[in-house]
């Protein structure tokens, strides 16, 4: 009895602390993810056909097929481009909160800047009709002004539409990690670095840049990853383009073959978690926050 | 002392912060090879002080002066300067080697070039085990002499120390004081360090300069500066002392005598003081000696009671009483007497130093 109590005792508080949330993952995240693994090594087909025999068929399917494969590609690429010059057009700005503004100025933008956040996903991608739409501000303006004679249609229901309202998306996620690692880096090393014998642009590259790739690594993170998965843009304005959330919510919704639309879901979430990887080594993350 | 070259001059220098005065008409000149400490109570100004010299910040007014060229508006990349910061501002991303190298990689030296002065630089260090470190895994100690081996590998015209030895403990920077000032000699470099510690200031220093809000109050050897200190702060800085504020009764060959309660002093002065100067007269407490009996002597000497004594191995502090009240501060090497005790102190008259306030 005696030996029982003090076993009770050394449960360590945090570990019932962590009951409620293990329980909720377990449920909600954890058995539904290892239902996608075995549906995607199930034998499928359209209209919810599945045969409960092994196979890696699905897999072979999506990585062979021209569609999938073309669909997989083009995916990346806009992905690493929306990243790109989202990186590119966030830099600055958070270079100019954290470094060119004094005290708490740079944050109380931040929070401006992530206010947007709190409004509903869709209805931000929506708010884009009224600009790139074919009644949109651009256009018409662009005809009251006579530059052009009937709306462009390129700017919607278009890839540069997906572009535009995901760089838009993005920006926030972008600008806030790189404030924080631009934030940290003590202004003594810029100083030391410009003691040492760099002039302002040297300090860029040799201080400033490589000890903010943290941030970019987080912006990779928050950007790159959702970006391939993203369905509801491409969707609500890309027209007829087609990325990979398409092809699995098609698979799934449309379509109805689980277990192609399960493998490529998991193919997706592997190929995401090696760039993680590949990115973060590449970052120096491990070192930085050791 | 004159004949000496003279590495850095500073004309006039002030600095104000949006109507903060930080430095105010800052004079001094620095000469080739020495290691001028300035020393000062923090918010005195000296890391502003070392900033401007540096080049990070510039003065409001004056002129710096390097080598006999004006250095207004230089920025630190090209300031024959090197500094080495109070958090030392290691690069985290590089290992030791490559922070040793930056300035020289900076120079686009050559690789063997770079390697061998690398290696020199870290022999005299006593660091070439570290070269392949990163500098997240250095000690404290580790940490001081790469930050150090960063700035000395360069050859600084001067070298900029802002209270480097901060955060190690007593026992390492008292190593690393005579480590330094070893260094510092055997390659006769001109050094300008910044520090709140007299007792460090004292170890290392060729020269002080005093800084009190914004203003030096005195530049001396060390010698000259604790022991005959032209201003009141100046001597407390330096630890507890005794002051007594009194009138020169009247001077003779020299020699004045003034008395305060039933002390009479007698002590040099220079000739531009007259009877009726007020004075305030300073003894250290190490240079009181005691006796258990009454003396002969009629001046330097006073009569008073001991109030506590407090052992501190080496030497005992012990706080007197006059008659008026008055405490004054005794430094003795033994302790064989008690508490409440009547006691007899004397002084010789060099001992005491005439302040004018």
């Amino acid at each position: 009895m005696n030996r029982l109590r003090s076993l009770r005792w050394r449960i360590p508080i945090y570990v019932l602390y962590s009951i409620p949330s293990i329980v909720y993952l377990t449920i909600f995240f954890y058995i539904p993810i290892m239902m996608i693994i075995v549906y995607s090594f199930w034998q499928g087909g359209p209209l919810y056909k599945i045969v409960r025999v092994f196979t890696l068929e699905n897999y072979v399917r999506f990585f062979t097929d021209e569609l999938s494969r073309n669909v997989l590609i083009w995916t990346n690429l806009l992905a690493l481009l929306i990243f790109g010059i989202v990186i590119i057009i966030a830099y600055p700005i958070a270079y100019f909160l954290a470094r060119m503004m004094k005290g708490e100025t740079g944050l109380k933008i931040i929070l401006l800047i992530l206010i947007p956040l709190e409004m509903n996903y869709l209805i931000r991608i929506f708010a884009w009709r009224n600009i790139l739409g074919e009644s949109g501000l651009i256009n018409s303006t662009l005809l009251s002004l006579g530059v052009i004679n009937e709306p462009l249609t390129m700017l919607f229901h278009s890839i540069y539409a997906i572009v535009i309202v995901a760089i838009h998306n993005d920006l926030p996620y972008a600008i806030f990690p790189l404030y924080i690692t631009l934030k940290s880096i003590p202004r003594s090393l810029y100083e030391a670095a410009m003691d040492l014998g760099s002039n302002r642009l040297s300090v860029f590259f040799r201080i400033t840049l490589p000890l903010s790739l943290p941030g970019v690594a987080i912006a990779f993170l928050f950007i790159y990853i959702p970006t391939v998965g993203e369905f509801a843009i491409p969707a609500l304005v890309g027209g007829k383009t087609y990325l990979l959330g398409n092809l699995i919510t098609r698979g799934f919704l449309d379509i109805g073959n689980w277990p192609f639309a399960s493998a490529a879901t998991m193919s997706i979430l592997v190929l995401t978690l090696i760039a993680m990887f590949v990115v973060f080594k590449l970052t120096g993350m491990r070192w930085l926050y050791r | 002392m004159n004949s000496k070259a003279i590495s850095l001059k500073l004309v006039n220098i002030s600095k104000l912060y949006e109507k903060v005065v930080a430095l105010e008409n800052i004079n001094l000149e620095v000469y080739k090879g020495e290691l001028l400490t300035i020393l000062g109570p923090s918010g005195s100004g000296k890391s502003t002080l070392l900033k401007i010299i540096g080049g990070f910040e510039e003065p409001t007014s004056g002129e710096i002066y390097i080598n006999g060229e004006l250095m207004n508006g230089v920025p630190p990349y090209k300031r024959p300067t090197s500094m080495v910061f109070q958090d030392l501002a290691l690069f985290p991303h590089l290992n030791v080697f490559d922070n040793i190298a930056y300035g020289l990689k900076i120079r686009k030296k050559s690789i063997d070039e770079i390697k061998k002065r690398v290696k020199s630089v870290a022999e005299l260090l006593h660091i070439e085990d570290l070269l392949d470190r990163r500098v997240t895994q250095l000690s404290g100690g580790q940490a001081q002499r790469v930050a150090l081996a960063r700035s000395l590998i360069l050859e600084p015209e001067i070298l900029l120390l802002d209270e480097p030895l901060g955060p190690l403990d007593l026992k390492l920077r008292r190593e690393m004081q005579l480590e330094l000032r070893r260094i510092q000699k055997s390659l006769n470099a001109t050094w300008v360090y910044v520090t709140h510690d007299h007792e460090e200031a004292m170890v290392m220093s060729d020269r002080i300069a005093i800084l009190r809000s914004g203003r030096i109050l005195e530049v001396g050897e060390i010698k000259q500066v604790y022991e005959k200190p032209k201003s009141k702060f100046v001597a407390e800085f330096f630890g507890e002392t005794n002051f007594f504020e009194c009138r020169i009764e009247h001077i003779e060959n020299n020699i004045a005598t003034s008395s305060y309660g039933e002390i009479i002093f007698q002590f040099d002065v220079s000739s531009d003081l007259k009877p009726g100067d007020k004075v305030i007269l300073m003894i250290r407490p190490e240079k009181i000696k005691i006796s258990m009996n009454p003396l002969s002597e009629k001046v330097n000497v006073a009569r008073c009671i001991l109030k506590e004594a407090v052992y501190k191995g080496p030497h005992v502090d012990m706080k007197m009483v006059l008659d008026d009240s008055k405490t004054i501060f005794v430094r003795s090497s033994e302790l064989p007497y008690k508490e409440g005790e009547l006691l007899y102190l004397k002084w010789r008259r060099e001992d005491i130093t005439v302040i004018r306030e």
